[in-house]
C-alpha cells in the first residue's frame, strides 16, 4: 500500500471538508474546499484510494504545500 | 548483417555498378546502428531507435538522410573496408503534413549517444539547413553528453568555450525549434534539448538533468534515482523546465507535430490558414451561463476556451506548471492564434511568480512568430502571501508586463470576470501609447485597481476601527462601493470596446483575428528578438 499525500496547492482557509477518515474516494471526487483570494477553491482527488488521515480542520488556515490529508492507494 | 572483412571494396577504376553496390552495402552497415544486441536492448526498454523515431514522426518515405556513410571506417593495405562504425547521430530533411522540416536525433545504441571517435553533429548539417532554408527544426534527444573516457583518449581536458551553441541560438531567432526528450538526457544534449521553443518528455521514460544520479551522489551525497531527480514529475509538474509530458513516444511525436502546425516556417512568415469548417459566426449557447452567479465559485476555463476556438481544438503548452494561467494554441476561422486564459480553479487564477513567467514567455513566443494573442481574463490580482513572495512574484509580474507591452502582435481580450491591479495590467497592457483597446467585457466582468474587500480594509482602516460597530461599518462601506463594480459604469467610460453577450465571443475574436492578417504580414518583416526558453 502506498500513501498519496494531498498538499495544499495554495495558502488560504479550509472552509469545507467533504471526506472522513476511512472513506474510499475515486479520482475526481471532491476532498476539500479552500477559500483563497476570495474564491472557493475545490480540491479534487487525483487518485483512487481510502482516506488514511485528515491533517486539517475546518476554519484552519493552511499554507501552500501544507499536508492536508493522506490517501492510501 | 555484420561487416564482411573478406569483401572486396570498390576502388578507383572499378565499374560504377560495383560502386553502387558498395554504397548500398556501407549504407546498410550504417543502418545497423550499434548492432542487433544494442537495438534489442533499446526495444526491451520500451524505446524506439532513432531511425524508427524519424520514420514515425515524418510523412512516410519523406526522409532524405545526411551522411548515412559517416562513420569510423578502417581499410586494410589493399584498400578493402574491414571495420565500420556509424556516427551516433541520424539527421536530414523530411516532411510533416507536406511541410519540410529538418530533423535529427541521437543514436543511443552507439556509445549511449555520446560523441565518440566520429564527428557527426547536428551543427554540421541540420542546424545550418534549418537556418538557411527557413524550416522548422526537430531534435529527438537521447544522449548523456561528455564522457570522461573521451578526455582520456584525447589526453587533455578542453576548456569549455561556448562555441557549440551559437547556431542553436540563431535558430531560436529564426525557426520553430521543437525537442523530444526521449530517454535519460544529461550535459550538452540536455542543453540542446532545452534550447527549444517546445519540449516534451515521455512519462517514466525520459529524464533530464545537468548530471545523472552517480554524479549527483558523488558531488553532494544526494541519493535519488533518475526519475526522482529529473523525471516528468520534477520537470513538467514542479520545475517547469520541460513544457509537456506524453504517455508514449507516439504521443510525444503527435505533440511535436501539433506544435509545429500552429507556427509559420520562420519568424518572418505568418502561419498558414487552414480551412477548419467551423463557421466564424457560430454562437456557443453554453457560454451564456458558464460563469456561475456566485462569484466565489469556479468554472472550467478549458471548456470555455474550447467552446470559442475552431472545432474545440486547443493545444495546451505547460499544462501542468504555473496552473493559474493557461497557455496554448488554437485556430479561429482557420487562423492560428496564441491563447492565454486564467484558471480560476487554481489559486483563484491569481498571478504568482511562475504564472508571470509563463505569461511573459508565451507572449514573447507569439510575438516572435506573428501570432495574435486571444486572452480570456479572470485574474483577481497577484497571488498574495509569503509563498508567493518567495517566487519574486512582483518582479516577475513586471517582466510579464514588459513582455506584454513590447509585444507588437494584436491582443484581443475578453474580460470574463475579474481583472485587478498590476497583475491585470500585465495581461491588459496596451504597450504602445497608441495601442488599440481591443478589450471586451462579459456581464460578469468586474475590475479595478484593488478588489473592494481588500481596498476597503486598507483605505478605510482608521474609520472602521473608530466606528462603534466596526464590522457593521465595514460592511456599510463595502456595500456603498459595490455599486461601483458594475461593468456598465466602466463601459460608459470606454474602458471596453463593448459589453457583450458571451455568445458573441467567437464571432468577435474571429473578426479581429482576420482583420489582423495584413498587419501580421508587416510585423513579420521586422527583426525579432530571441525567445529565451
Amino acid at each position: 500500500m502506498a500513501e498519496h499525500h494531498v498538499n495544499s496547492p495554495m495558502t488560504g482557509q479550509i472552509i469545507e471538508i467533504s471526506v472522513e477518515v476511512g472513506q474510499s474516494v475515486s479520482e475526481g471526487d471532491l476532498l476539500i474546499v479552500i477559500e483563497s483570494m476570495k474564491m472557493e477553491n475545490e480540491i479534487f482527488s487525483e487518485v483512487d484510494g481510502t482516506i488514511a488521515s485528515l491533517n486539517v480542520e475546518e476554519d484552519q488556515n493552511v499554507s501552500e504545500e501544507n499536508l492536508i490529508m493522506t490517501i492510501e492507494i | 548483417m555484420p561487416i564482411d572483412p573478406e569483401r572486396e571494396t570498390w576502388k578507383p577504376g572499378m565499374p560504377w555498378e560495383k560502386a553502387l553496390e558498395d554504397i548500398d552495402y556501407i549504407t546498410g552497415l550504417g543502418q545497423e546502428m550499434g548492432g542487433a544486441d544494442k537495438i534489442e536492448r533499446q526495444h526491451k526498454g520500451g524505446r524506439y531507435t532513432v531511425r524508427e523515431r524519424v520514420e514515425k514522426i515524418l510523412d512516410s518515405g519523406s526522409f532524405l538522410e545526411y551522411g548515412p556513410m559517416i562513420g569510423a571506417a578502417e581499410y586494410d593495405d589493399e584498400g578493402n573496408l574491414i571495420e565500420f562504425s556509424p556516427g551516433a547521430y541520424v539527421m536530414g530533411l523530411g516532411e510533416i503534413d507536406g511541410r519540410p522540416v529538418a530533423i535529427g536525433g541521437d543514436d543511443f545504441t552507439i556509445s549511449g549517444g555520446s560523441p565518440h571517435n566520429v564527428r557527426k553533429h547536428p551543427t554540421d548539417f541540420m542546424q545550418p539547413l534549418a537556418s538557411q532554408y527557413g524550416i522548422p527544426y526537430i531534435q529527438l534527444v537521447e544522449g548523456v553528453g561528455h564522457s570522461a573516457k573521451s578526455d582520456e583518449a584525447k589526453g587533455h581536458m578542453g576548456l569549455p568555450n561556448g562555441g557549440l551553441w551559437w547556431q542553436g541560438i540563431e535558430l531560436l531567432k529564426k525557426v520553430p525549434v521543437a525537442a523530444g526528450i526521449m530517454g535519460s538526457v544529461a550535459g550538452a544534449p540536455a542543453a540542446f534539448a532545452l534550447m527549444s521553443h517546445f519540449t516534451v518528455m515521455v512519462k517514466g521514460q525520459s529524464q533530464i538533468f545537468p548530471s545523472g544520479p552517480p554524479v549527483v551522489k558523488r558531488a553532494i551525497g544526494e541519493d535519488l534515482d533518475k526519475e526522482e531527480l529529473g523525471g516528468y514529475k520534477m520537470h513538467v509538474h514542479e520545475s517547469g523546465q520541460v513544457d509537456n509530458v506524453a504517455e508514449s513516444e507516439e504521443e510525444a511525436f503527435e505533440q511535436i507535430k501539433k506544435f509545429i502546425s500552429y507556427l509559420p516556417n520562420t519568424t518572418n512568415d505568418v502561419a498558414p490558414r487552414i480551412e477548419t469548417g467551423d463557421p466564424p459566426d457560430r454562437r456557443p449557447e453554453e457560454l451564456l451561463n458558464i460563469i456561475p452567479p456566485n462569484r466565489k465559485r469556479s468554472y472550467d476555463p478549458r471548456k470555455l476556451i474550447k467552446l470559442v476556438v475552431d472545432n474545440g481544438e486547443f493545444f495546451e503548452m505547460r499544462r501542468h506548471w504555473a496552473g493559474a494561467l493557461i497557455t496554448g494554441f488554437a485556430r479561429l476561422d482557420g487562423y492560428s492564434v496564441g491563447v492565454i486564459g486564467s484558471d480560476p480553479m487554481f489559486m483563484a487564477g491569481a498571478m504568482d511568480g511562475w504564472a508571470a513567467e509563463k505569461y511573459a514567455h508565451f507572449v514573447d513566443l507569439c510575438d516572435a512568430f506573428n501570432l495574435p494573442v486571444v486572452i480570456f481574463l479572470d485574474m483577481p490580482g497577484f497571488m498574495l502571501g509569503s509563498h508567493s513572495e518567495r517566487k519574486a512574484t512582483m518582479r516577475r509580474g513586471v517582466r510579464a508586463l514588459i513582455a506584454s507591452a513590447e509585444a507588437e502582435v494584436p491582443k484581443i481580450e475578453f474580460n470574463i470576470r475579474k481583472a485587478y491591479g498590476v497583475a491585470a495590467d500585465a495581461a491588459h497592457s496596451l504597450g504602445h501609447p497608441n495601442g488599440l483597446n481591443l478589450r471586451f467585457g462579459w456581464p460578469a466582468g468586474e475590475w479595478g485597481g484593488i478588489p473592494i474587500e481588500g481596498g476597503v480594509a486598507a483605505a478605510y482602516r482608521r474609520e472602521i476601527e473608530n466606528a462603534p460597530d466596526s464590522e457593521a461599518h465595514r460592511l456599510m462601506i463595502e456595500e456603498r462601493l459595490l455599486k461601483l463594480r458594475s461593468p456598465f459604469r466602466a463601459a460608459h467610460k470606454g474602458d471596453v470596446v463593448d459589453l457583450i453577450d458571451p455568445r458573441e465571443t467567437r464571432r468577435l475574436a474571429c473578426t479581429f483575428v482576420k482583420l489582423a492578417q495584413p498587419m501580421l504580414e508587416k510585423l513579420a518583416q521586422k527583426p525579432k528578438r530571441i525567445v529565451r526558453p
